[in-house]
């Protein structure tokens, strides 16, 4: 009997997580945020209406809404056509940028890991590489920019490229110090259960820093998502960067109005998708760093 | 009454007074020594003297416990012992070899959870021999085997997060008797357990002796923890820590924590640590680097 409660406490423990995963994408802060959002839509509604700002400066968002379905302008950039070649260029925008952003982070997240580890690791790799690393981390992304536009032409590769720099050199950085920080406790403990320095390594070190490691990502995220927007205005013909500046060329407030509020839901989807990333890989992590 | 033998009272400096008795026990070889050992703590020019000339003599399938103040450097022995650290001076000897690396025969338990928490019950128990390469069935086998011995078989694919402290100890425990240590080092185990959770801990441990027979040393500072469990007591000074005495228990188990013999043995070592707190505790010992020893 006395172990049938512990046993329904674990079988809650498990409900509680798959609940979580849901709350996460509607909860009532959710629904909270979003009538704040037509809150504030109308009152900018009205106060265009009411002729208070001007609507070709800040178009109300009923003309950003008609833009959407006016794409007419949009295509004469060809802007989306790359992706599918049909007519959806908001989406294909979308999903242009988002692309770019999560291949950059699916390579440079591991690689600067990877990175991170073999400077703790290896003597060598510290005396040598480490200092490099810290010399370059602080160039921004952008900087790499033109460098990239000359290696890889314009296109894809460019924008990819620069979001594997910025995630790249963040992460190596934040594994040196994470592993310096790591709890001895786990590690001793694996050391006097026969542990090789090698085993050590992969099997306490690594799963112990990737939460810190995983939230250093998810708060720096947004850098990477500006970067590529930037690399997009400059070197690429698609994407939401590329609608700014298509709006811009056209001076037209409607296209780079839909554009950046593109930015803000696309952004927040990104973050999103980090999120349910991280509660299918840190599984035993609890709320604290969920949340 | 119980037949106390307290040897040898104070360390005589040379610190081999005391265990050159208990070289000479009744049965069993002897599995570990440690042969006048010191520890200096080193912190940028300041120095810590932690241990002072400690000997000791570990016989095979007893249950030793260390007691002492706090900061007297208990916790130091043990990791000295696993391995973790090396000796200032002096050298510990496990089944005839120097120890100087951590060994899986000589396991290392913590009072805080060390389970992993990213890994099930059963993936920590597996743990070390996943080291060691050992196929997946029978690593299965073995752990499922033992988890049900500590109790613990319904709780194999949960995580460590979703255990009471105890479980998770007794989990610990089970991971460290999967490598079939030599010696099982304890540092205050139960520490952060209520008491009722504690003594069932206590006798959970004395089923485990009695069940593997290991050699276990135990580092506490709970009086009764070590009279219930204890073949033999050292009683250790403050800091720096040296061996202050030697006390054998034999009263027979299941020891009753409120017979008269336990009483008067509470009272011996009450007597003897009351002593170690009235003293000032020794200030840092500061000396110019390179002048150990």
């Amino acid at each position: 009997m006395a172990l049938l409660q512990p046993l329904y406490q674990i079988h809650e423990g498990f409900v509680a997580r798959g609940r979580r995963l849901s709350s996460i994408i509607l909860s009532l802060d959710t629904l909270f945020g979003v009538f704040a959002l037509v809150g504030i839509a109308g009152l900018w509604e009205l106060l265009a209406y009411l002729g208070v700002i001007n609507g070709t400066l800040l178009p109300p968002p009923s003309a950003l809404f008609q833009e959407v379905f006016f794409e007419d302008r949009l295509h004469f950039f060809k802007l989306g056509y790359v992706q599918s070649g049909a007519r959806f260029a908001i989406v294909n925008s979308m999903a242009a940028s988002l692309f770019r952003v999560l291949a950059g982070i699916a390579v440079g997240f591991p690689a600067g890991i990877a990175a991170g580890c073999l400077i703790c690791y290896y003597r060598i790799v510290a005396r040598t590489l480490y200092p490099v690393v810290r010399l370059l981390a602080p160039i921004s992304p952008v900087a790499w920019l033109p460098l990239a536009i000359v290696f890889f032409g314009i296109g894809n590769k460019p924008a990819v490229f620069v979001v594997v720099v910025g995630v790249f050199f963040l992460i190596a950085v934040a594994t040196v110090a994470c592993v310096r920080n790591v709890e001895s406790l786990y590690v001793n403990t694996a050391r006097t259960l026969g542990a090789t320095r090698q085993q050590v390594m992969l099997r306490v070190v690594l799963p112990s820093i990737l939460p810190s490691l995983f939230l250093i990502l998810r708060i720096n995220v947004f850098a990477a998502w500006m970067s590529v927007l930037t690399a997009e205005m400059v070197g690429v013909t698609e994407g939401l960067g590329a609608m700014v500046m298509v709006g811009r060329a056209l001076f037209n407030m409607r296209v780079i109005f839909v554009a950046m509020l593109l930015i803000g839901v696309t952004g927040f989807l990104l973050d999103r998708i980090l999120l349910l990333v991280q509660a299918r890989i840190l599984w035993w992590k609890r709320e604290a760093s969920l949340a | 009454m119980p037949r106390l033998t307290a040897t040898t009272g104070e360390n005589d400096g040379q610190g081999h007074s005391i265990m050159n008795e208990a070289r000479h026990s009744e049965f069993s070889p002897v599995v570990l020594e440690c042969r006048n050992v010191s520890k200096v703590w080193t912190n940028g020019s300041a120095e810590v003297e932690a241990l002072n000339n400690v000997s000791a003599t570990v016989s095979r399938s007893q249950i030793y416990a260390f007691i002492g103040p706090s900061g007297c450097g208990k916790s130091t022995l043990l990791s000295l012992i696993a391995g973790l650290e090396t000796p200032t001076s002096g050298e510990i000897v496990a089944n005839g070899e120097l120890v100087n690396s951590p060994d899986p025969s000589r396991c290392l338990i913590y009072q805080e959870p060390s389970l992993f928490p990213w890994l099930s019950v059963l993936g920590n128990v597996e743990f070390p021999l996943s080291l060691r390469r050992v196929s997946k069935e029978e690593r299965r086998t073995r752990a499922l085997a033992l988890l049900a011995q500590v109790g613990l078989a319904e709780f194999a694919h949960a995580f460590p997060h979703q255990l009471s402290g105890g479980m998770q100890q007794r989990a610990a425990v089970a991971r460290a008797l999967i490598a079939d240590p030599e010696l099982l080092l304890m540092d205050e185990p139960f520490g952060s357990l209520d008491e009722q959770t504690r003594y069932l801990m206590q006798q959970f441990l004395l089923e485990v002796w009695e069940m593997s027979k290991k050699t276990i040393i135990l580092v506490t500072h709970h009086i009764d923890e070590a009279i219930y469990l204890a073949d033999r007591i050292f009683v250790m000074t403050a800091r720096p820590g040296q061996l202050k005495q030697l006390i054998e228990v034999d009263i027979l188990r299941p020891r009753d924590l409120l017979s008269q013999e336990v009483a008067d043995l509470r009272t011996q070592l009450f007597r003897l640590l009351r002593d170690e707190a009235k003293m000032p505790a020794p200030p840092a010992v500061t000396r110019q680097t390179g002048m150990t020893t």
